[in-house]
């Protein structure tokens, strides 16, 4: 083998959607009254890779595009932001997907995604994944949308039986109705993934598909049942939740001007492995991340929209917030 | 396959240097190499982190310089907690194998406290984390052309009969065998060899009091406390049947390295001349006589 060990090692490795992003530059209008669009790179666990670079972290994302322009832009995006594009391949007469979105704020935003007829982060095929990478990756990073159809579903689990369960592995339990037939099947994936991940991220509805729990503490618990060492569960504007087997920690929201609330999740994930890497304490790291997320939630773009770390810690330290912490031994 | 006369490298700590705050009298780089060299050793293992210069190619330089090869060394890291990732840590450390070029790591799997006089208690999902990490540093070492090992060593993680089973068992990282912590772990160093030449990559060899070996066991004694009474014995001078693991490893093709690795504490600066009755010299000198002994017994 031609390339060393530091080459090999990604600190964040991500797989999954790509695509490229057509935002409207004007705010509170609907699609069909939008006239210009911005462009940018997008699909969530890219962004969450993108996030990540930065963050200073060494990233890359495995995923597939078509074999056209966007297809071009993807890579030329990926290498403008840091991330390591060598795991990203085309697919032969596949359009890259486009995802447009309407800018409603402070909490409407509906995507609307052009995959069609398939698109080609979910021709991922098991063959081609670099399983020392993944089994290499100091954070592994998958999501529920890349279980959502064949053959990245077998992907998926290929490259988790390569890894072993090794920490950090996480699952955004990211679910999208619009890519399942029902929210049954949905779980049916999830629930096998479990079993294979370290860590697992995501809303209460993502929780209530994933664990049949939309309360915070029990879906939470639910998860650590599973075998998962670490469940965070956002909880909107209650903020987010995270526990351990021993500890339980609640971060309060961190307010902005919302001008676009996509990839604040996405931002909030790259911060999450940013901190989960640096071995910060657990209240730290969701201070962290959440305000990462919400510097991308006052921000049109998500992939261009990320912070730095310098960015993120000048806003934690202009604000006061209210942390509880509480050691929960005695419910164990 | 290389001869095995050229395969006996040296080990600092058998001059006493060592990583352990206060574990005795460190003597310089420059004179330990020397000595190495002038006693015919072939290569040395580095020694703890602040004994060759930190720089690869320095490091390289100077064991050139003195007509010494790299062969590698050994690097302690927590390999059980779940929220620290050994891979970037060791991928720096393989770095500056491949730039001082050595081709063997020895990895420790260390408790995360200082020295080697205790250990936690692992449950099996830290099991599973530490098996599952040994695999990936191997895997990792393979990618810059460097054989990894785990080095069953007391106080770590990896020490007991039942540890180096488990290891064996449920992982495929090639084993650093060494006669003294094996025995005082419970292992049988002479079975292990025989059982498992094909697992061994790498060989740490030293001969043991068995006495001192069972009252360190027994937590009588501290390892620190048996070390500096003198517990390693030059080859052939203790109770560990050398002859038969190196006729074990040789005959089931082994092509690693035999590290003369007789740990010691010095009390103070070794007599200069260095070839008093005692001391670090005379030790080593005693354990390539007989190894080469053995050498030509075997062939």
């Amino acid at each position: 083998m031609s390339d060393t060990a530091s080459e090999t090692a990604c600190e964040v490795l991500t797989i999954g959607r790509v695509g490229v992003d057509l935002y409207p530059l004007q705010s509170g209008a609907h699609l069909q009254d939008v006239e210009t669009f911005g462009r940018f790179l997008g699909g969530s666990p890219t962004n969450v890779a993108v996030a990540a670079a930065r963050l200073g972290r060494r990233s890359a994302v495995i995923t597939r595009t078509g074999q056209d322009p966007f297809g071009t832009f993807v890579h030329q995006a990926l290498r403008d932001l840091g991330v390591d594009d060598r795991f990203v391949s085309a697919v032969d007469g596949l359009p890259t997907p486009i995802t447009f979105c309407e800018i409603f704020p402070p909490d409407d935003f509906p995507l609307y995604f052009y995959r069609y007829p398939v698109a080609p982060d979910l021709q991922i095929q098991a063959a081609e994944i670099d399983l020392d990478a993944v089994r290499l990756a100091s954070v592994y990073w998958s999501t529920v949308t890349g279980l959502s159809a064949e053959p990245s579903r077998s992907a998926h689990f290929a490259a988790w039986g390569a890894r072993g369960r090794a920490p950090l592995t996480v699952l955004d339990l990211d679910y999208r109705p619009m890519f399942w037939d029902s929210p049954g099947q949905a779980h049916a994936q999830v629930d096998r993934a479990l079993s294979m991940v370290t860590v697992a991220v995501g809303n209460r509805a993502e929780c209530e598909v994933a664990v049949g729990e939309s309360d915070p503490d029990r879906a939470a618990e639910a998860l650590l049942d599973r075998g998962i060492e670490l469940a965070v569960v956002k909880q909107g504007p209650k903020g987010v939740l995270a526990r351990t087997r021993d500890q339980r920690v609640e971060v309060a929201p961190f307010a902005v001007e919302v001008v676009n609330g996509l990839g604040a999740g996405d931002a909030f994930g790259g911060a999450l492995c940013h901190g989960l890497l640096a071995g910060w304490p657990l209240e730290r790291v969701l201070r962290f991340a959440n305000v990462a997320g919400a510097i991308v939630a006052s921000r049109l773009e998500c992939s261009t929209a990320m912070p730095t770390g310098d960015e993120v810690e000048q806003l934690m330290r202009d604000q006061v917030m209210r942390v509880q912490v509480n050691n929960e031994q005695e419910s164990a | 396959m290389t001869p095995l006369a050229d395969r006996v490298a040296g080990a600092p700590i058998s001059w006493g240097v060592c990583e352990v705050p206060g574990w005795g009298w460190q003597i310089d780089a420059a004179t330990v190499l020397s000595q190495m060299r002038e006693l015919g050793l072939v290569a040395t293992e580095f020694g703890p982190d602040g004994f060759l210069p930190e720089d690869p190619q320095a490091k390289a330089k100077m064991l050139a310089d003195k007509g010494l090869r790299a062969v590698g060394g050994f690097v302690p890291v927590v390999l059980h907690d779940p929220a620290r990732d050994p891979v970037p840590e060791i991928a720096r450390a393989l770095a500056g194998f491949v730039a001082a070029g050595a081709g063997t790591l020895v990895l420790a799997a260390a408790t995360g406290m200082k020295g080697y006089d205790g250990r936690p208690v692992l449950d099996d999902a830290a099991w599973q984390v530490l098996l599952t990490n040994l695999d990936r540093l191997a895997l990792l070492a393979t990618h810059s052309g460097i054989t990894a090992t785990v080095h069953p060593h007391v106080g770590t993680m990896v020490e007991t009969a039942d540890d180096v089973e488990r290891v064996l068992a449920g992982s495929g990282i090639g084993l650093c065998l060494d006669t003294g912590h094996l025995l005082i772990g419970g292992a049988d160093p002479v079975a292990l060899a025989a059982g498992h030449a094909g697992r061994i990559r790498h060989t740490h060899l030293k001969d043991v009091d068995a006495a001192w070996a069972r009252r360190v066991q027994s937590g009588e004694v501290t390892y620190t406390d048996a070390v500096r009474q003198g517990m390693y014995r030059p080859l052939g001078r203790g109770d560990v049947d050398i002859a038969a693991i190196v006729g074990s490893l040789e005959g089931a093709g082994y092509d690693g390295w035999y590290v003369l690795e007789q740990d010691t504490i010095l009390a103070e600066p070794p007599d200069d001349t260095a070839d008093g009755a005692d001391g670090p010299v005379a030790d080593v000198r005693a354990s390539i006589e007989h190894l080469l002994a053995i050498a030509r017994d075997l062939s």
